[in-house]
């Protein structure tokens, strides 16, 4: 006849068991944001996805052809200034730069050359009289548009970027470890509390499944409302990266949820084979 | 065939995860429940109802054959429709120096591109406060460089066309805040756009028109 487990012990086998889901998650979640948000490829790949560069150089003509009015230029200077491959080499430099938490100082020396001949031209077909305040006044609006440019290209907060990533790896460093070593704890005490090694794996498979579900809960229920994508923040093209950017990243709390659940499907196969072999 | 005790032992394998997620999050619950309406603030301040659309719709409420540009001498303030951001709501008109354009609510650079805006924290016409037009010098204001005083500016709504004669041009700094003043007690239409006319590169003068309002149907129910 089976021995009957005590009720106190099925107690406490639950609180472990929950506590190992509790440090399967805080560890799930930690992995994911270091993965997910932080992770430099991503960022990169979100705006490769999202057409960024593109983006920053149709806003900025945009942005720029409202200037041109009070100028008494008109659009067809802006021809050729800002070209896709220039926009994404400098981009990116600028980029990498930041997530490596190093300065970068975006050339626009190509930008304001073509830039004023293009209006010099505009001049001469127009008979516009050139005189030395007019030539100021030409040199003062390239700064300017080549300003509104470097502010279009970079990204904004990207300079915490660096520095938050080193934060959470310290953080790592220690809890990661910390996390294992308490689950692991967790499971040999399971296994010391039951009789039968397929009841304490059946604990163990309860706080498997938990965690997978307590790490995709929430990011499932933002991926579905799509809630992240009425973030109020401007412009267009950097919405459009950040939502792309914080989809993918939510996807890998998913990703991390979906191992624990695999890891839950093995264990329980596992409980089925050592009931199978008991059987026998 | 499976048997109750079977049964449980794979429901169990379902209840006891939604179990311990539901006590899981109810801790976190607790934990965070000082710093959770917090959060949930500036979540609404960050966020919208809907998507962001990112585009000043410019839209019109304008109707230049309504019934109530009919000479009338008094509105009831509740039968004007009120005008959103960028949307078209008059026409600003002086036939002498050929300016005709259309008259926004709001005064960004898309309502700018379109014709002449006005900064919202100014008043309607008809509502006995003054009124700050601005459209760029090249194209809705270009024919203010000839203005003159004495001209004749007409203001065309929905609710009735009210028409100001300039008294005063000035030309100031853009940064001149005497130039205007938008806390008097009287209805004073105030035009202005960059300085010189005909003149490429940046400029930090702008010029002023005043005009004082000559006829036009007064607003009942005003307080």
């Amino acid at each position: 006849m089976a021995k009957k487990i005590k009720p106190t012990v099925n107690v406490f086998s639950i609180l472990i068991a929950f506590l190992l889901s509790v440090f399967l998650s805080i560890l799930c979640l930690l992995l994911g944001t270091y993965f997910g948000l932080f992770n430099k490829a991503l960022l990169s790949d979100a705006m490769n996805k999202s057409a960024y560069y593109e983006s920053v150089n149709s806003y900025t003509v945009e942005e720029v052809s409202d200037l041109l009015i009070p100028q008494g230029l008109d659009s067809s200077v802006l021809d050729n200034v800002f070209t896709l491959q220039t926009t994404y080499t400098e981009g990116k430099a600028l980029l990498d730069a930041n997530l490596n938490g190093q300065g970068y100082t975006v050339s626009t020396d190509n930008i304001q050359e073509k830039l004023r001949n293009n209006i010099i031209d505009y001049t001469s077909k127009h008979n516009l009289a050139m005189n030395s305040t007019i030539s100021d006044n030409i040199t003062y609006f390239s700064n300017q548009v080549c300003s509104i440019y470097v502010q279009n290209l970079t990204v904004p907060f990207l300079s915490y970027f660096a520095g938050i990533r080193k934060m959470l790896f310290q953080v790592m460093i220690i809890a990661i470890p910390v996390l294992t070593l308490l689950s692991v704890g967790c499971i040999l005490l399971l296994i010391k509390l039951q009789n039968w090694l397929h009841r304490a794996l059946r604990m163990i498979a309860y706080s498997f499944s938990a965690t997978a579900l307590m790490v995709s809960l929430l990011p499932c229920y933002l991926l579905i409302t799509r809630t992240y994508t009425k973030i109020n923040i401007s412009p267009i093209y950097f919405h459009k990266l950040l939502t792309r950017y914080i989809g993918q990243s939510l996807m890998m709390y998913i990703y991390s949820s979906i191992v624990m659940l695999a890891i839950a499907l093995f264990v329980i196969a596992a409980i089925y084979q050592i009931k199978k072999r008991l059987m026998h | 065939m499976v048997s109750k005790s079977q049964w449980k032992r794979i429901l169990a394998y379902f209840y006891m995860p939604v179990f311990f997620t539901i006590i899981g999050y109810i801790i976190i619950y607790i934990i965070c429940l000082p710093v959770i309406s917090t959060f949930l603030s500036i979540g609404s301040l960050v966020t919208g109802q809907d998507s962001s659309t990112f585009q000043t719709n410019i839209t019109s409420i304008y109707d230049d054959q309504s019934p109530l540009l009919q000479s009338q001498k008094s509105v009831p303030l509740s039968s004007i429709e009120m005008p959103s951001f960028g949307s078209q709501y008059a026409q600003v008109s002086c036939q002498r120096i050929g300016l005709d354009a259309p008259l926004y609510w709001g005064d960004n650079s898309t309502i700018l591109r379109n014709g002449a805006g006005q900064y919202i924290g100014s008043s309607l016409p008809g509502f006995e406060r003054p009124i700050l037009l601005c459209g760029h010098n090249v194209t809705a204001f270009l024919p203010l460089q000839s203005i003159e005083i004495g001209d004749q500016v007409s203001i065309s709504t929905n609710y009735g066309t009210y028409t100001y004669e300039v008294v005063e041009t000035r030309v100031a700094d853009m940064n001149d805040t005497s130039a205007y003043d938008l806390s008097q007690n009287k209805e004073q239409l105030i035009m202005y756009t960059c300085y010189p006319f005909a003149f490429m590169g940046v400029t930090t003068q702008r010029l002023f028109i005043y005009g004082d309002r000559i006829s036009g149907p007064d607003i009942t129910g005003l307080d």
